[in-house]
């Protein structure tokens, strides 16, 4: 079957003046219609570069490498005028801060029309207008009407996020990036636009991938998770599967520094060290110094993603035949229906 | 299960103004207690008031009306302020949500962490200013060698550390935490709180704790109150709370709290409310030993 | 309701002007007459040391210079409300006259100077941002140091140099040829040389507030937001960003009009162009009182209105500014 979206072997750099960081160092993914994959890592693990590259919003200092796979097509070597046509029908973007992605000095309804009428420039004046209101429905803001004629600043943050999805949504694309769209936001709103992400995605079978620093957060929306770290994806599944069934230590060490999963008066796990520098990233596994279940081989050779099932496969050689069998310190308790 | 009370505010309302016709009523007769050696968690939506709560306890907001207590002294009258300026503006220390922004960049990390010793002229107890910084410092888990780095060198986990040791050095005994984690990733966020449970148990530090990670306060705090534009809906120890939330905010707030649990997350409801029904007349009832619960009308309790 | 906030408003900023320029009055006044000097001098000229004790005591009573300072000011201040300014010691004209005559040599000078450094500053910024660090932004910005760098008195003398003296196609002073008063041609090319000097001496200042300004904007977010869009630069540039920047770039060119003017009375005197520059240097310098009062407040109200216009500017155009804002903005947010 061909997926909507298919990354092969895909690395971003960065040139900077200290040297080249390996932001993302080549990660596989396929993304299919109506699904919600969660991206979950740290700070600088690449999850966001990663988003960016397959709009290719990145800055001029970086550079992508591998194949970005679109129904069978490879847009890696589209040049800029041909990317500009599928920004937004075909990908669009919803980022943490709907504080500084709107435009301050522009209504609401401009900034969502505009996105309209960039991919259908003959829209008739009540055509664009309907739509408008329409995609305003869509994301849940009540009266629409009255709210189009507002700027950013008379909107709460939430608001504001729905506004942002609105323009995503605007010219049909296919593919939604949400990078950490809830992170700035309060909890009950926070619920909220993971429940709508996933609401507009069964409507419209959009499929997304949804980054997050938090497994807690992604937990409502996820239909699969991929852990990133250094780089690297280094687990990726079913959302049942990487929470109820994890193999890999980091995310071990992911779900036990949740308080949520915290058991009385014990401390929280905290992940020892730091991660790598990614200019010149470790040899072996780049986890292997911050992980108490290293093996000797874990410092020599880097781990392939090995099968766990079709559906999920983990970097560490703890899945090798030969390891010592260890049992995980943490895994969600199934739940009941 | 009495014991000294440390910090007592009473009645305290306070209103931004918009306009000369517009103005956000951010406390309105908010009351609450911080006993001695406790975490008191307050939790709210943002807009609730609990970051005005916390400056004004730390005396950077004067509320309009009402008192707060700081051991025994009511801070809120600058008679009684100025008189124990001392003990006030040492014993209570405060750390800011966004480190970046709240250390100063051009100052080195030493600097910095003695900075208000220096103000306050305080003697260096262990011989200089830098052996008292590098002293915090290990004392909050970071290593000395960063004792000259710019605070721009450092992580953000290491840059809240930097904060706590600075706000430490006084040797305060309450410390009020603005949303000291909401801007680190989990893993830092646990290395962090893990710090503030080691503050307390050890060494005995009071916390005002403000948050709207509800699964964070429910980890670390002995008491939690829920805050609703400016008000208190519901008080009560941090399990009890958790396990038997009363009233309907509580009830919406925990709806949304985010569980890592795929199955249970996919089939939990969000509780709906509406703030302005909810926003609650009445008094606080005591609906079990220490827990309390805004409820409308009736007797006074 | 809306237009009675907008009469209030009015009324209050008409009352704010009319007391900052009474106050300025009451300052130039005072500490014009306390600067050393010999007001006669300008009337007399010459003649004025020569005069005898008591014809001086008469002459300074004829011109009301025995009064104490504060009378002083009340009595020009009870001319000046009935538009009476008294008369210029040098020219023995009435002061109005004297100025209505240099007004339009300065307004052209200064008012086309500050129009063509507005839009020049705002397109060679535009185009240096567009061009960030590429080889055209890098060589505008070099040349704007190196222009800028130069005294404006020192620039005007060498274009006199090249382009009066060497080249002789342009003329080095005045305002149009001896004779030839309503000629159009004559009057553009005297005014070539001068504008230039207050062009350039302006431009690259402001030209570069509006490259970096550009930048800034370009690096926010809702530039992302605009790319995954899928609008092109351009269209992110013009619609998005300038928009952002155009509101502060009105408001701080409208606080620099007294800036931009200012900087034609140095031009004047090098070009010896007969406007209100020279005029005012000649004032200060003869102790010529009632014209210095009057060029003095004409300057501060330019500069107090068009301060004052700034702030009206950016309240108007900027959404996040307008007071009224703050009240649905709460609204609206207690509704999220």
């Amino acid at each position: 079957m061909e997926h909507l979206l298919a990354l092969q072997n895909l690395h971003v750099s960065y040139h900077t003046p200290r040297g080249t960081v390996q932001a993302v160092r080549g990660v596989d993914l396929t993304l299919d219609s109506g699904e919600v994959l969660a991206v979950v890592g740290e700070s600088g693990c690449g999850k966001s570069a990663l988003l960016k590259a397959i709009m290719r919003l990145l800055p001029e200092n970086a550079s992508v490498t591998g194949r970005i796979v679109v129904n069978g097509t490879d847009i890696a070597p589209y040049p800029e005028k041909q990317l500009q046509k599928l920004r937004g029908s075909l990908f669009s973007m919803v980022f943490q801060d709907p504080m500084t992605a709107l435009n301050p000095s522009m209504t609401i309804g401009s900034q969502i029309a505009e996105a309209i009428v960039v991919h259908e420039p003959k829209i008739s004046k009540e055509a664009l207008r309907a739509r408008v209101l329409e995609l305003m429905e869509l994301v849940e803001i009540d009266r629409p009407m009255e709210r189009m004629k507002l700027y950013p600043h008379n909107f709460s943050g939430g608001m504001r996020q729905r506004a942002v999805m609105a323009i995503a949504l605007a010219a049909r694309a296919k593919i939604l990036l949400a990078d950490e769209p809830t992170t700035a936001l309060d909890v009950t709103i926070q619920a909220q636009i993971l429940d709508l992400l996933r609401n507009l995605q069964k409507k419209l079978h959009t499929a997304t991938i949804l980054v997050s620093h938090d497994l807690g957060v992604v937990a409502r929306a996820a239909d699969r998770v991929a852990v990133m770290y250094a780089g690297k994806i280094v687990e990726i599944g079913t959302a049942e599967e990487v929470y109820y069934d994890p193999r890999h230590p980091y995310t071990w060490a992911l779900l036990r520094a949740l308080p949520a999963l915290a058991t009385g008066g014990d401390a929280l796990y905290t992940i020892p060290g730091m991660p790598p520098t990614l200019i010149d990233p470790p040899k072996g596994d780049a986890f292997a110094c911050r992980n108490e279940y290293a093996l000797a081989i874990d410092y020599e050779k880097e781990p392939p993603l090995l099968r766990v099932t079709d559906t999920h496969y983990a970097a560490t050689w703890l899945l090798d035949p030969r390891a010592p069998r260890i049992t995980p310190p943490i895994g969600v308790r199934r739940h009941g229906i | 299960m009495e014991s000294e009370i440390l910090l007592s505010a009473q009645n305290i309302s306070h209103s931004f103004y918009l306009s000369k016709t517009a103005s956000v009523r951010a406390l309105d007769k908010l009351s609450f207690e911080i006993r001695r050696g406790e975490i008191y968690g307050l939790v709210g939506e943002s807009g609730s008031g609990k970051s005005t709560a916390a400056r004004c306890v730390m005396n950077l907001v004067k509320p309009q009306s009402g008192h707060i207590f700081y051991e025994g002294v009511d801070i809120t009258d600058p008679k009684q302020f100025g008189a124990n300026k001392r003990l006030l503006q040492t014993s209570r220390q405060m750390i800011f949500q966004d480190s970046t922004s709240s250390l100063n960049g051009r100052m080195k990390v030493a600097d910095i962490i003695a900075e208000p010793m220096r103000i306050a002229h305080m003697a260096p107890k262990r011989g200089t200013y830098r052996k008292e910084a590098a002293f915090q410092m290990k004392y909050v888990g970071l290593d000395e060698i960063y004792l000259d780095k710019y605070p721009a060198e450092l992580s953000g986990g290491q840059r809240q550390r930097v904060a706590i040791a600075r706000a430490l050095c006084m040797e305060p005994e309450l410390l009020v935490a603005d949303e000291p984690v909401a801007s680190l990733d989990v893993s830092i966020q646990a290395q962090i709180v893990n710090l503030f449970r080691h503050l307390q148990d050890e060494h005995g530090f009071s916390f005002l704790f403000i948050a709207h990670d509800l699964s964070m306060v429910r980890y670390l705090c002995d008491r939690v109150g829920v805050l609703l534009r400016g008000k208190l809906v519901e008080e009560a120890p941090s399990e009890e709370l958790f396990q038997n939330p009363q009233h309907p905010y509580t009830k919406a707030l925990l709806s949304a709290m985010p569980l890592p649990d795929p199955i249970r997350e996919r089939n939990r409801k969000l509780i709906p409310f509406d703030a302005d029904t909810l926003c609650s007349q009445g008094v606080m009832r005591e609906v079990s030993p220490g827990h309390f619960v805004r409820t409308e009308g009736g007797e006074t309790a | 309701m809306k237009t009675k906030r907008i009469v209030w408003r009015a009324a209050k900023t008409a009352a704010i002007f009319l007391i900052s320029v009474l106050v300025l009055s009451l300052l130039v006044f005072v500490v014009s007459r306390l600067a050393p000097g010999d007001p006669l001098v300008a009337f007399y000229g010459e003649r004025a040391e020569k005069l005898k004790p008591a014809e001086r005591a008469a002459a300074e009573a004829r011109l009301g210079l025995d009064q104490p300072i504060l009378r002083q000011y009340a009595l020009w201040l009870k001319g000046a409300l009935r538009g009476e300014f008294g008369i210029s010691y040098k020219y023995k004209m009435d002061v109005l006259e004297v100025i209505r005559a240099r007004l339009p040599f300065t307004l052209r000078l200064g008012g086309i100077g500050f129009l063509l450094t507005f839009f020049l500053a705002l397109g060679l910024g535009v185009l240096c941002a567009r061009h960030e660090d590429k080889g055209l932004d890098r060589a505008l910005c070099k040349i704007g140091t190196v222009t800028s760098c130069i005294p404006e008195f020192w620039m005007s003398l060498m274009l006199i140099l090249i382009f009066a003296v060497s080249l002789r196609v342009l003329p080095s002073s005045g305002a149009y040829d001896v004779g030839k008063a309503d000629d159009l041609g004559s009057r553009i090319t005297h005014l070539i040389l001068p504008l230039t000097v207050v062009v350039l001496g302006h431009l690259w200042y402001y030209a570069y507030m509006v490259r970096n300004k550009m930048l800034e904007e370009m690096r926010m977010d809702y530039v992302l937001l605009a790319k995954s869009k899928g609008l092109g630069r351009k269209k992110i540039l013009y619609r998005h960003c300038l928009r952002n920047v155009l509101p502060s770039y009105l408001s701080i060119m409208a606080i620099s009009v007294p800036h931009v003017l200012g900087g034609t009375y140095i031009v004047e005197s090098v070009f010896s162009y007969p406007g209100l520059g020279t005029l005012s240097y000649e004032s200060a310098r003869y102790k010529d009182y009632n014209l210095l009062m009057v060029l003095c407040i004409l300057s501060g109200a330019l500069v107090i209105a068009c301060n004052l216009l700034a702030q009206a500017l950016s309240e108007r155009i900027d959404p996040r500014m307008r007071a009224q804002e703050a009240i649905d903005t709460w609204e609206a947010d207690t509704d999220g």
